[in-house]
């Protein structure tokens, strides 16, 4: 037994670095070839967690195979356009200027079903208002509505534009967290002075977070009835 | 930059680490296969000439042989084909030491053909490739 949990955690260490590597995230940044490669690599291991009798070498050397057949396709696709289109495939239009293209939605086996679904999950409830849709190598749908129907930005409605800045995490369940710090150039001393100057004590906080601004919100632990604290800039 | 070059590393050392794979259990198979098969045809050999006693202690290097090596050997080859190996070499020895010549030849000839297989997993063939 003591045998089957060891293979388990070493091969499941193994898959963990080899999928590290190929650098892949999600599911849904994967391309068809990519998933199966995945799948295939996940059968490899479970085979020889479960089988003691094959050598660890029997999924290790298939494993690494196709790590290295998926790189050197990798590398492919990125110097020449022409094995990306092969290996990947290439983007569909599937509406083009506001029409249906239906050959192309024949030939990619795309129902005008499935097109619907896709456009309501992006909040598009009548394909009348889609310029122009696309279907990625990946599958997703890429939507580009017509002019009339898109959410106009603050530049179009000469709007003050605001900051673009990421917010950062100052504090956690009473803990200053220092990389918060060292993002925002605070200092803890200037952090635990804003708290004071409110009334409010480090360890008594759940969660407050700052953003590019200067803005602080904090959220009080439960004990303190999870209070929410919206603290402008100075 | 720094998983890239990580990861063009790892690549470089799998690339070794393989290479390495097709390199060394093949060689180690060839010497344990040429070492297992000149004790069968010497101990083949003995059967033939009805000398069992001179037959006995080929036989017993031959199983020492296998029990020695079978712990590398099951690090890259089935199990299931090392175990009927050794099985097929110990029936040899017993059949030997029970002056069973008709035996001992049989289970000498069983591991002969287990060894040539075994060998066919590791030796690249276009029959074991499809």
């Amino acid at each position: 037994m003591l045998t089957l949990f060891l293979r388990a955690v070493f091969l499941d260490l193994f898959v963990l670095l080899i999928l590290r590597l190929t650098g892949k995230r999600q599911v849904s940044d994967l391309q068809p070839y990519d998933l199966l490669m995945t799948l295939i690599i996940a059968d490899l291991a479970s085979t020889a967690i479960a089988d003691t009798d094959i050598p660890l070498l029997y999924s290790v050397v298939p494993i690494l195979a196709l790590y290295l057949v998926q790189q050197l396709l990798a590398k492919l696709c990125l110097k020449s356009s022409l094995m990306r289109r092969i290996i990947c495939g290439t983007p569909q239009i599937l509406i083009l200027d506001g029409v249906l293209q239906e050959k192309i939605m024949r030939r990619t086996n795309y129902t005008v079903r499935d097109l619907l679904d896709n456009l309501r999950s992006k909040d598009i409830f009548d394909v009348g208002e889609v310029a122009y849709a696309i279907l990625e190598t990946n599958g997703t749908l890429s939507v580009l509505e017509k002019a009339a129907f898109q959410v106009p930005n603050k530049q179009e409605l000469n709007l003050p534009p605001g900051s673009a800045a990421l917010s950062h995490l100052l504090i956690l369940e009473g803990k200053i967290q220092k990389s918060g710090l060292d993002t925002l150039h605070l200092s803890r001393t200037e952090v635990e002075r804003i708290l004071k100057e409110h009334g409010l004590a480090l360890k008594n906080v759940f969660f407050a977070q700052m953003n590019g601004d200067g803005d602080l919100h904090i959220q009080l632990d439960r004990s303190h009835q999870s209070r929410v604290y919206s603290i402008p800039a100075a | 930059m720094g998983f890239t070059v990580f990861r063009s590393c790892m690549t470089v050392l799998i690339c070794l680490f393989l290479l390495m794979l097709f390199l060394v259990p093949s060689a180690y198979l060839d010497r344990f296969c040429a070492d297992a098969n000149a004790y069968i045809d010497a101990a083949e050999a003995a059967l033939l000439s009805g000398d069992l006693p001179a037959a006995a202690p080929h036989c017993a290097a031959l199983f020492s042989l296998v029990r020695e090596r079978m712990p590398v050997l099951e690090r890259f080859l089935n199990h299931a084909s090392i175990d009927a190996l050794d099985a097929a070499v110990a029936v040899a020895d017993c059949a030997v030491r029970a002056n069973d010549a008709g035996a001992a030849a049989e289970a000498l000839r069983e591991a002969q053909s287990i060894l040539v297989r075994i060998r066919g997993i590791e030796l690249f063939s276009w029959n074991s490739l499809l």
